[in-house]
């Protein structure tokens, strides 16, 4: 009855709208909260403050540089530079750049690195009235080459000849380093800059791993520099040691904020960057007093201090600024030790909120703390902690964390899918800015009115269903006195399962794992003990000097998870362990063994490969047991899969792919192939093509997606794949009708046309009652699964043969399909139905975090006559909320089900023709 | 002597002589490079050069170059100024199928082999010779392979086959009964001695 469970989803979705709409639900953005916590949050975000929102960056440093003409703005080694210097050169180089075409409001590309010529090159860029972006000439050529095309740059300035900047066919290059700028003008240019446009496009390694950039407007900034400089009363005196990559914001107040208040700013080489000992001595000989670094580079300062044991004391540091990542709970105090008159403060936000949006300053170390807290939100600036409902959450709970006011980002370059899902109408403060930043980030508020971090929404993993934040098991491991730094990693494993893995650099030289264990057991519960600890002399660092997990995730382990032996259980599995067990000449191959290890060796593997080949039907690359040494990653690689193979299951099905009409594209329901439309399929007219489109990962060959923005993605990069102008004719069935109007909404945002926009009978329900109601139906079926079945059939009392029609045709679909693959009969019971639960509740998920909202179309609903459930809204199903354009509904004979198929799928299919021929 | 990392490994191989020839193998290595670089066997640190192919942590940056072979009872170390590639194969109990053979050979060779005498010798020979290059120019096992010219002679290589740009030489030779190695070197006059582990001190 595996088949039952997933059909009856669909009809789930449909049956919602009989729990009615709660006021409480709609009364405004505060409406679940008792007034005393309103009361109460309302004076936490009390921030605001006037600053000088009509001026730019640019305006600061040039106040500034009248002030203080002879004040010392730069420092490198021996040379230094003036303000009146920085000023007059920027100057002239602005005016190049004018000469060479750059113009007011476009975006310039700043390949440089650490010396004056970056500083001076992003003034001169901001002085054009242009916003610069930063990048690495350290960056791989692509990554550069895919900022600047993905920026729209319409040149790229650079301080010196690097590989590769001559094959940047696209934009203008401009090499200052080659050009005599003594002949130009050195006064300010007075090309007139608002202070909403831009000022600046980082880009930020998304999650995702395709950078996006965030675009800052100058007033953002302005904020943030006018707050520091405020509050910690930075002056001609002070002095930062820039130790930041200007691809990373920390790199924003370094140098426009220091610059505006008479400081100097001391310039590490990238060489010094990294070399403790450089910075050591960049402290005394420079007398800085000022730090800002993510907390691992004063972390290594610290444990270097130490570890080396000669006295160091440097009194004139006076302010730490910590931000980027957790900090390690005992860090502040070691600061102390060595720079006794330094305030630490600790810092939070996102670049999408302009460097910093929150702030803590570590006066003591309270025992109880889990994590430095968060603190306050900075002048302008707004945090809120809300529910996945975006209502804001009670104190001490967790929630997910906004910031809200004038340093949210303008968006994603040329990203407008990304944009709206992560800068959302900021419906508490709707006058500072007006708009609020999703941080990805969890917190809570605590009783004395502090923030706590709880870690990235990301890095809250699940280890056998608990639910496990990473950083506490740091936190514990960095208590311990054999362990200098700690970092915890969950990998997942071929088989899906997560491992934790820490990786530690201990304090003595070497680890004494016995004692480390026993020490995470007295501390932590069982499912929180990390499976593997690996020693490590020290940690790989990103280029902004956070440690890079990547990396670690890429090391090769000495620790080995022992009890590995896993037995084959599926056909293949048992036929390839069959064929390494002759080969190898052992007893026993388990599915995680590996080949080398059980005696394999090159012409064993080469050998191996021709033997599937011939025995199971696919043409493996010949190294392929070096990249995949295990039974089970080589099955779950998708490397293994033959081009052809791969083809046959893609998402895009063609059911009818001849005819000369525009091409309608159906999504699958929650039955997640798309069989069940090709009865429909047959009575259309002969020039009308179909297509369908199914889910990923039914192949299971590749991870089902749980994000509706992400399934919507996918299937586009198919459909634009086959047909890449349009127009398009889009449909969704059940869960599917979610899909096609994400779909439809994403094509839009790319100027394409949709002329036709059918829902196959799905219900539009108020997602907010759909959530709650079918995360507990959703819980309530996972723990008690058998009892939960028998509500459903009780409930649903399908008629049998229907139910029976589609099981037949799904598992008869199932077994050619993994015929094909495979060339191996398989039986019914196969583990293919666990996969379709899989994907089944990964949709669910996708539903449950997806919030559709109105959009500028038509809707045309084809709406089962027969209804066995109740619906809130029996004639629009409640699209009229959602299609701005209107509705036009058309009743087809029999139910949700039966109306694709035999006899009604004829009139069914009529239906969809007329319509489909009234939109072309 | 082994880091800790190769200790790992050696604990889980299957077969205990599996486990005996990777310890031996990964202890001799040492003690051979000992004698080239001065530093004790015990402090020889490894890393990942191109494509994953091992070579000596050198903070001396001294020239050189190691490869590693084993099979049977047979453990080979090539030693060389330039990047050098070696292969054994011990076929005493091996089969090869016709199959095998148009797998991994192309044109001439599957008829020279099918022509010798002693087909399994002349296959595994011939096979050597092909992973010695590659081993040598860090590739390592590939589609490419079967492109590998073998048969004694010169070749021009056809370009995209192995990624280098230099000449090679590859020589095979009798490593012990039924074992048959070949070791590919740069160069084409380079002079090779060979040491059996008696003779080496």
């Amino acid at each position: 009855m595996k088949l039952a469970s997933t059909q009856i989803q669909s009809e789930i979705s449909g049956s919602l709208n009989d729990q009615n709409s709660s006021p409480a639900h709609n009364s405004g953005p505060s409406g679940m909260l008792p007034e005393d916590e309103v009361v109460f949050m309302k004076s936490f975000n009390d921030t605001t403050t006037n600053y000088s929102s009509q001026k730019t960056i640019t305006h600061l440093f040039e106040e500034q540089a009248l002030r203080t003409p002879e004040n010392i703005a730069l420092i490198r080694h021996e040379r230094t530079f003036t303000y009146a210097q920085l000023n007059e050169q920027a100057n002239r180089l602005a005016r190049y750049l004018v000469d060479q075409g750059v113009e007011a409001g476009s975006n310039v590309g700043l390949l440089a690195s650490r010396d004056f010529g970056m500083i001076i090159g992003m003034y001169a860029i901001l002085k054009t009235g242009s916003a610069y972006i930063p990048i690495d000439p350290d960056y791989p050529l692509d990554r550069q080459k895919y900022i600047l095309n993905q920026s729209s740059a319409s040149h790229i300035i650079s301080d010196a000849d690097y590989p590769g900047l001559d094959t940047m066919a696209e934009v203008k290059v401009i090499k200052f380093n080659k050009v005599d700028l003594e002949k130009f003008d050195s006064g300010n240019l007075n090309i007139p800059v608002e202070s909403h446009q831009l000022a600046y496009t980082i880009y930020t390694s998304g999650s995702t791993g395709v950078p996006k950039g965030v675009m800052i407007e100058h007033h953002s900034a302005v904020n943030l520099i006018e707050w520091v400089n405020n509050t910690f009363n930075i002056g001609s005196n002070d002095r930062v040691l820039f130790i930041t990559s200007m691809c990373f914001d920390l790199s924003v107040y370094d140098i426009f904020g220091l610059l505006s208040a008479g400081g100097a700013v001391v310039i590490a080489s990238q060489e010094e960057v990294v070399d403790i000992n450089s910075l050591k001595e960049f402290l005394t000989k420079y007398r800085i007093t000022f730090w800002d670094s993510v907390p691992t580079t004063m972390n290594y300062l610290v444990k270097e201090l130490k570890a080396t044991k000669e006295p160091f004391v440097q009194d004139s540091l006076r302010l730490v600024f910590l931000s980027g990542d957790w900090i390690p709970i005992q860090l502040p105090m070691e600061i102390k030790n060595y720079f006794p008159n330094a305030k630490v403060i600790s810092l939070g936000g996102a670049t999408e909120g302009t460097v910093w949006s929150n702030f803590f300053e570590v006066e003591r170390l309270d025992p109880s703390w889990k994590s430095i807290p968060y603190g306050r939100p900075i002048a302008n600036n707004f945090f809120y902690v809300l529910d996945e409902h975006l209502k804001p959450v009670s104190v001490g709970v967790m929630g997910d964390l906004f910031i809200g006011g004038v340093g949210v980002a303008r968006g994603y370059a040329n990203d407008a899918i990304k944009t709206h899902h992560s800068f959302l109408p900021d419906p508490f403060n709707p006058h500072a800015g007006g708009r609020m930043y999703r941080t990805g980030d969890l917190g809570r508020m605590m009783p004395d009115g502090n923030l706590e971090f709880l870690g990235r929404k990301d890095s809250q993993i699940k280890i056998r269903g608990f639910r496990v934040e990473l950083g506490e098991i740091e936190n514990v491991l960095n208590k311990s006195d054999l362990v200098n730094q700690a970092v915890v990693i969950a990998r997942t494993e071929t088989d899906g399962n997560k491992n934790l893995i820490a990786f530690i650099v201990p304090n003595a030289e070497k680890l004494d794992r016995k004692s480390i264990l026993a020490y995470l057991k007295s501390k932590l519960p069982e499912y929180m003990i990390p499976a593997l600890i690996e020693e490590l002399q020290q940690f790989p660092l990103t280029a902004n000097g956070k440690i890079d997990k990547q990396a670690l995730l890429k090391l090769e382990l000495t620790d080995h998870i022992g009890a590995g032996y896993k037995a084959p259980e599926t056909e293949l599995q048992l036929k390839l362990a069959g064929i390494w067990k002759e080969i190898l000449g052992v007893e026993r191959v388990g599915i995680n063994d590996n080949f080398f290890e059980l005696g394999g060796h090159s012409l064993i593997a080469v050998r191996m490969i021709t033997r599937l080949e011939a025995e199971i039907g696919i043409q493996f690359p010949l190294s392929i047991l070096f990249k995949y040494p295990t039974i089970s990653s080589l099955l779950s690689s998708n490397e293994i899969t033959p081009a052809n193979v791969k083809a046959e299951w893609k998402s895009l099905v063609p059911i009818k792919d001849t005819g000369h009409k525009i091409p309608l594209y159906i999504i699958h329901g929650s039955g997640l192939n798309v069989l069940n439309f090709s009865t429909i399929a047959t009575f259309v007219d002969p020039e009308q093509p179909v297509f369908g489109l199914q889910a990923k990962g039914l192949s299971g060959m590749e991870e089902p997606l749980d994000d509706m923005i992400e399934i919507a993605r996918s299937y586009i990069v198919e459909i634009l794949e086959h047909n890449p102008t349009g127009p398009y004719a889009l449909a969704g069935y059940s869960f599917g009708g979610y899909v096609a109007v994400e779909m439809r909404n994403q094509l839009a945002a790319m100027g394409k046309k949709v002329n036709m926009l059918a829902i196959f009978d799905t219900n539009a329900v108020q997602s907010d009652h759909y959530r709650k109601w079918h995360q507990n139906l959703w819980n309530k079926l996972k723990n008690q699964g058998p009892k939960f079945k028998w509500i459903l059939e009780s409930l649903y009392s399908r008629p049998l043969p229907t139910i029976k029609y589609q099981s037949f045709l799904l598992s008869r679909a199932v077994k050619t399909a993994v015929t094909k693959i495979t060339g191996i009969k398989t039986s019914e019971s196969d583990t293919f139905y666990t996969r379709i639960d899989k994907i089944t509740e990964k949709h669910l998920h996708a539903f449950q975090k997806y919030n559709m909202i109105p959009f500028e179309d038509k809707v045309h609903l084809f709406r089962a006559k027969e209804r066995i459930y109740f619906v809130n809204d029996f004639h629009y199903l409640g699209w009229r909320h959602y299609a701005l354009k209107g509705v036009k509904v058309y009743e087809v004979p029999g139910d949700h089900k039966t109306m694709l198929l035999h006899p009604n799928a004829k009139e069914f299919a009529r239906a969809l023709q007329t319509a489909l021929d009234n939109c072309g | 002597m082994l880091a800790a990392k190769e200790k790992a490994r050696a604990s889980r191989f299957v077969k205990e002589t599996d486990r005996q020839t990777f310890i031996v193998a990964k202890a001799l290595l040492r003690s051979v490079l000992a004698e080239y670089t001065g530093v004790s066997s015990g402090e020889i640190s490894f890393e990942h050069g191109k494509r994953q192919k091992p070579r000596l942590k050198n903070p001396c940056n001294l020239s050189i170059h190691f490869n590693v072979s084993h099979s049977g009872q047979s453990i080979l170390f090539g030693v060389s100024d330039e990047e050098i590639g070696i292969d054994v194969e011990y076929y005493k109990n091996a089969t090869v199928g016709e199959t095998d053979i148009r797998n991994l050979f192309v044109g001439d060779e599957v008829s020279f082999i099918n022509n010798q005498s002693s087909p399994v010798k002349t296959f595994h020979s011939l096979w050597t010779r092909k992973e010695a290059l590659l081993k040598g120019t860090s590739e390592g096992i590939s589609d490419k392979i079967r492109f590998v010219p073998c048969l004694t002679g010169t070749h021009d290589i056809k370009p995209g086959v192995i990624a280098s740009s230099v000449n090679w030489t590859v020589i095979s030779f009798d490593a012990d009964e039924f074992c048959t190695a070949s070791i590919a070197y740069t160069g084409l006059n380079k002079q090779l001695t060979f040491y059996q582990l008696d003779d080496y001190k």
